[in-house]
Formats: structure tokens, C-alpha cells, sequence
């Protein structure tokens, strides 16, 4: 086995692509949820609490028989709520952001844990059906670049793309909406003056705690529909624990990114694209002794990354964040 | 006309009166959240209290983890009162046990028991580093030590499950309480066994050491004064980046205490088994005791005691685990509201005043 040919050969593959874009679906819905929240000065850490509880909400909704569409839905609900909460807590009440953020954390993931643990004891998995993919192929028809997925590498990315499921092209479509709110609209102005400047939020007879609250709110609903998606574009058994730890990573992606909308998704994109590299050169070469600590790899190269490009992301960091 | 106002001074009586509402919240809520998972919160009430205070062996378990939780709970409350806010003490305690079985399982040549207090020594060190390491880091490339810690935390778990060779298909949730088995090459002898007694003392001892400390020395001084105010404590002339650095290396040191003793005080030939999750609850001991190290004390029995209990109720009734870190995450929340709370009062202006 020539290991270096090998290495190499995963990017040919289709079902590497694949991967990737289903590992870094959930992640982009949570980044800009994070996004969001970092607009109006939150730096919100319940992010890991919200996507678990996305997890199970949309668990047990597509379990329960409903469609995975409304499951989605619930999850939203349910992080709105959580982001309500939360944001109540540290806005107007003026509790630690970070501690309180680690405090819901801590406790919406204990209490999904709780039920999760409750449903599933004896052993008896909650078994749904995940959203299969679409095949947008004819898009690419429509446009006349069909000769595109016969390009060489290029191809293999396209038809990946042409075959994902549905929140993938959701969360692209919840990209451009949320961006040009943000940046196109008298909201989004207020909500970016939250971040920047709350005094003249205030000055301008709005309500930064009224904004913040809202931007929690709908934040938190985002990233629950992250934690959503990784359970019903999975297998058909999905379980939660693999949930626990994403939301932090996703953060963290946002904030490399300085919270702008087409950075943070190509930071996801690449932490997604590390995660399915290392994952396959697993499959490959089985598990020597080399890779034990490869599942690691994607978060030594994020750690690395946040260092680096740190003194740059300050720069774009709301300035008023207490 | 009833106004809500600061207090300019919020007397002792009253944080005190927080700490209380705010533990008999978090065990009526907890009481409700196991009547929801069908466990009668009278039952579980029994259980904890015998698996706490129902005999001596059980005291003793209570005592080992009120220690840890001192330590953890006072390097908490340290770091956070000059404002740097250390959310991986689980990552750091697991290092510094990591470092403490490295030394203890042979890699040094030394003979017999001189490798006690090299032991304690490498958990010290690392745990020191690893804390300084985040403080460097928020001053010279100005990282968000929340996230970077709690990523850390996170990444320490993975690591740890790599090293285990435990098949990774996710990581248990945030803060809760999770045993880890590790291999401790060396035999300590059977006296060690009584650090563990020994432990829980040691730690009163040292909270009552950095409550004298921070109240009649000039270091406690400038520690106090940078957590009041960090403008008004430079313009003062305190060098609020070395007081930042020494408090880092402090709880840093503690931390690292916690780990190494954990591993020496599992006694000979035994498997140290090393408990995930109480740096999360350390945090809730030190916010349940507004950060003063005095209060530690009873916050980490108490927080001890109802960990002990559900670690027990879980092996006995079948409650999840999970029930821990969600009684710690009550506390934090509580904790928080109560003492925020305190620090207003109501105001009712007298007529000139309104005027």
C-alpha cells in the first residue's frame, strides 16, 4: 500500500465530498447562529447547550413519526426559547456572559442527556429516517454546465454538491437571507451598533437589550437547527453523544472567520474537510498505531489557527462585549 | 415610585443569604427535575444522604471530593476575580494527573518513595504551566480565554479517549462527571492511602491560607483591588499584569494539586480512576461561594456531598448521571442570580429627591 498515493486518492473520491459537505451542514447552521449572536455583542456559550437540544428535539419529533421538516422546526423552537433565556439572563439582568453561557450549556446538555439516557435505557435505540439526498443535478442541466461534473476534481466536488441533502441547501439559502439582513437592513444596522457601539443604539431611542435578546433568540433557534440537522442527515440511529463539543467548534470557527458570513463557511468547510480527511485515511489504513490521535488533528489545526489569525479577529470582535 | 439602585456596599449577611437561597433552589429544582424522570425526590433525598453521611467510609468519599473541589473551586475563584475568566479547569486537572502518572509510572530514575513528592511536583508544574500558558496567550494575542479554554477542555477529552483507545463516536456531555481509568505503573505503598484523609484537611487548610492571604497581605491587596476595579488598580501603580501572571501560576499550582493527588492518594497497585467534570463543578463551588476563598469551604462540602449522592443514587436507582452536571449548571445560574441580586436594592426616593 503506497501510502502517500493513497493519501492523495481520498480527494478523488466522491464519497469523501460527501462527507464533508454532511459534516460541515450542521456546523455552518450553528456558525451562523454564532454569527448572529456575535453581531449584537453576545458571545454566546450556550452554543453547545442549543445544538444538543436541537439534537434531541429534532430526535424525537422525526421519531415520533412527524415529518423531519417540522422536526426542524421544533428544534428552532426549542432553541429559540433556550436563547431567550439565556440572553435574558446576561442582558437585562447583567449576569457573566461567558459563566452563564457555560451554566446553560451545562445544563440544557445535562437535561437532554437526562431524557436522552431515560429513552434509550435497555438499550433500545430511536430509530428514524434521515433526509435522504436530492439530486439537483438538473440545475446544473438547466444552466447548461452539465459538462461541469466531468471536469476533473472539480466534477467530483459538483456532483457532491448536486447530491445533498436538503438543509445543505437550506443552510446556503439562510446564508444570504441572514447576511442581508444583517448587512442590508436598518435591523441589521442596530444589531451590528449592539456589537459596536451599544450607547448609540440607545441614543437612537432603540433598545439594546430589546436587540440583543432578539438576536439571542434567533442565534440560539439556528444553532439548534445545526444540532438538528446532524441528527436526521446521519443514519438512521443517531445518538446524541456524538452532538457534544460541535457547538464550541462551530463558535470558534465564527470567531476565526470575524464573523463574516462567506469566511466562516469556508472555515467550516475546511475544519469539515480535515475531520472527513482524517476519518478516511482511518478506513484506509486501518487503525495503526500512528492515527490514534488523528481525530484530534482538526481541532490541534483549529487551536492553531484561532492563535494565529488572532490578532486579526480581535480587530473585527464587537467591541462591546462585557 | 419605587426605584431599583446599586448598592455601594453589599454587606456580608447578604451574600451569605444568596449562597443559601441559591443552594435550596438548586435542590428544590433538582428535586423537580427527578420527580420528571420518574425517581421520587424523597427517595433520592435518602439515598444521597446515606451515600454522603451514612457511614465512615462514606464521609471519607464525601471529605477526597470536598478536597478536590476546594482546590478547584479556589483556583476558580481566583482567576476569576482579576478578571481571567478559566473555564478549562477539567482540561487542566486532567493534565495535571496525566503529568503525575507520568512520573509515578517510572519516567524517572528514582528510588522508592522519593517519587511521592516528584509526583505532586510534575502535577504542580504542569498545572501551573497550563494556566500561565492562558494567561500569556490573553495578554499578548489578546485569545478569548473562555473559548479557548472550553475548546481545550474538549480537546483534553479527545485526546484522553485516543489514549484509552476507546473507539471515538462522541464525547460525554459537557461537565458531566465521567470516571476514566488509567494504569499507575507504580506501587505505592498502602500509607499513601491516608492522604486521602489527609487531603480534604490540607485543602480547609489552604483556602484558610489564601483567605488570610488576600485579606492582610499587599499581594492579597493587589489582587482585590485589580478584581474591584482594573483601571482604577493601574492608575494606582499595581502591575495588573503581574498580578494576573502570579494568580495564574497560583491556581495553576492548585489545579495541579488537585490532579497529582488524586493519583498519589489512590494508594498502591490500584487503577486511579480520574473524575471528569469537576472543574466545571469547581466553577460552581466558587461562584455558590462569591468568590471569596473563606466560602469555599462549606460550598465544596456541600457541592460534594450532593455529588457523592448522586453518583450513588445513579449506581443504586438508575438515575442518569447526567443529574450532576445538571444540579451543578442550577447552582452556577442560581449562584449567579442571587449574588447579582444582592448587590441592588430598592429604593423609595423621598419627595425632594424626586423633585
Amino acid at each position: 500500500m503506497s501510502g502517500v498515493g493513497d493519501a492523495l486518492a481520498i480527494f478523488a473520491d466522491t464519497s469523501f465530498w460527501t462527507a464533508a459537505i454532511a459534516f460541515a451542514a450542521p456546523l455552518m447552521f450553528a456558525a451562523l447562529g454564532a454569527m448572529v449572536c456575535g453581531e449584537a455583542g453576545i458571545v454566546f456559550l450556550g452554543i453547545d447547550g442549543a445544538f444538543t437540544a436541537g439534537a434531541l428535539a429534532a430526535l424525537l419529533t422525526a421519531y415520533s413519526g412527524e415529518g423531519n421538516w417540522l422536526a426542524l422546526l421544533v428544534a428552532a423552537t426549542g432553541g429559540a426559547l433556550i436563547g431567550l433565556a439565556a440572553t435574558t439572563l446576561t442582558s437585562p439582568l447583567h449576569l457573566p456572559q461567558r459563566v452563564t453561557g457555560l451554566a446553560v450549556t451545562l445544563l440544557v446538555s445535562g437535561l437532554c442527556h437526562l431524557l436522552y439516557s431515560k429513552l434509550t435505557a435497555g438499550s433500545n435505540s430511536l430509530e428514524i429516517s434521515p433526509f435522504g439526498s436530492i439530486d439537483l443535478s438538473w440545475v446544473s442541466q438547466l444552466l447548461h454546465i452539465s459538462t461541469i461534473s466531468e471536469l476533473p476534481y472539480v466534477g467530483i466536488i459538483a456532483r457532491a454538491l448536486f447530491h445533498a441533502t436538503p438543509p445543505v441547501y437550506l443552510v446556503l439559502v439562510l446564508a444570504f437571507v441572514v447576511s442581508y439582513i444583517i448587512n442590508q437592513t436598518p435591523l441589521g444596522l442596530a444589531v451590528r451598533a449592539c456589537g459596536q457601539n451599544p450607547r448609540a443604539v440607545s441614543a437612537q431611542g432603540l433598545s439594546v437589550h430589546g436587540l440583543r435578546v432578539g438576536a439571542g433568540a434567533v442565534g440560539s433557534a439556528l444553532m439548534a437547527i445545526g444540532g438538528g440537522t446532524l441528527a436526521l442527515t446521519g443514519g438512521s440511529v443517531f445518538s446524541l453523544p456524538t452532538a457534544s463539543g460541535r457547538g464550541f467548534t462551530a463558535l470558534v470557527l465564527a470567531m476565526i472567520a470575524g464573523w463574516r458570513t462567506g469566511r466562516s463557511f469556508l472555515a467550516v468547510l475546511a475544519f469539515a474537510m480535515v475531520d472527513a480527511y482524517q476519518l478516511h485515511l482511518h478506513h484506509r489504513l486501518g487503525s495503526s498505531l500512528a492515527l490514534t490521535l488523528s481525530p484530534l488533528l482538526p481541532y490541534l489545526i483549529l487551536l492553531i489557527v484561532l492563535l494565529a489569525t488572532s490578532r486579526s479577529t480581535v480587530r473585527r470582535f464587537p467591541s462591546a462585549v462585557d | 415610585m419605587i426605584r431599583v439602585e446599586r448598592r455601594a456596599y453589599v454587606p456580608t449577611s447578604l451574600v451569605i443569604a444568596g449562597s443559601i437561597i441559591a443552594a435550596a433552589t438548586t435542590l428544590i429544582l433538582t428535586a423537580c427535575i427527578s420527580g420528571l424522570v420518574h425517581v421520587s425526590p424523597i427517595s433520592l433525598a435518602g439515598v444521597i444522604v446515606l451515600a454522603t453521611f451514612g457511614s465512615p467510609a462514606a464521609i471519607a468519599d464525601t471529605a477526597a471530593l470536598a478536597g478536590t473541589l476546594m482546590l478547584t473551586g479556589l483556583a476558580a475563584a481566583l482567576t476569576f476575580r482579576v478578571g481571567l475568566i478559566n473555564l478549562g479547569i477539567d482540561g487542566q486537572l486532567i493534565a495535571g494527573a496525566l503529568a503525575a502518572l507520568t512520573i509515578s509510572s517510572g519516567a524517572l530514575p528514582v528510588p522508592g518513595l522519593a517519587i511521592v513528592p516528584f509526583t505532586i511536583a510534575a502535577g504542580l508544574v504542569v498545572g501551573a504551566l497550563s494556566v500561565v500558558a492562558i494567561n500569556l496567550l490573553k495578554v499578548r494575542l489578546d485569545i478569548d480565554e473562555a473559548i479557548v479554554t472550553i475548546l481545550l477542555n474538549v480537546v483534553m477529552l479527545f485526546a484522553l479517549q485516543s489514549m484509552t483507545g476507546a473507539t471515538i463516536t462522541g464525547l460525554p456531555p459537557i461537565g458531566a462527571l465521567q470516571a476514566l481509568p488509567t494504569v499507575n505503573l507504580f506501587d505505592f505503598p498502602d500509607w499513601t492511602r491516608t492522604l486521602r484523609y489527609l487531603g480534604p484537611l490540607a485543602a480547609v487548610v489552604v483556602c484558610l491560607l489564601a483567605f488570610v492571604f488576600l485579606r492582610f497581605t499587599i499581594w492579597g491587596l493587589d489582587i482585590r483591588a485589580t478584581g474591584g476595579n482594573v483601571v482604577a488598580a493601574g492608575f494606582a501603580g499595581i502591575n495588573v499584569a503581574l498580578v494576573r501572571l502570579r494568580v495564574a501560576a497560583l491556581s495553576g499550582m492548585l489545579i495541579g494539586l488537585a490532579g497529582a493527588g488524586a493519583v498519589v492518594s489512590a494508594g498502591g497497585g490500584s487503577a486511579p480512576s480520574l473524575t471528569l467534570g469537576l472543574g466545571y463543578a469547581g466553577i460552581a463551588v466558587a461562584f455558590l461561594a462569591a468568590l471569596e476563598p473563606i466560602g469555599i469551604i462549606p460550598a465544596a462540602i456541600f457541592v460534594a456531598a450532593l455529588l457523592t449522592g448522586i453518583k450513588a443514587a445513579s449506581q443504586r436507582m438508575g438515575v442518569s448521571l447526567d443529574l450532576a452536571s445538571v444540579t451543578s449548571a442550577l447552582l452556577l445560574i442560581t449562584a449567579l442570580l442571587a449574588h447579582t441580586a444582592a448587590r441592588y436594592q430598592m429604593h423609595r426616593p423621598n419627595r425632594s429627591e424626586v423633585s
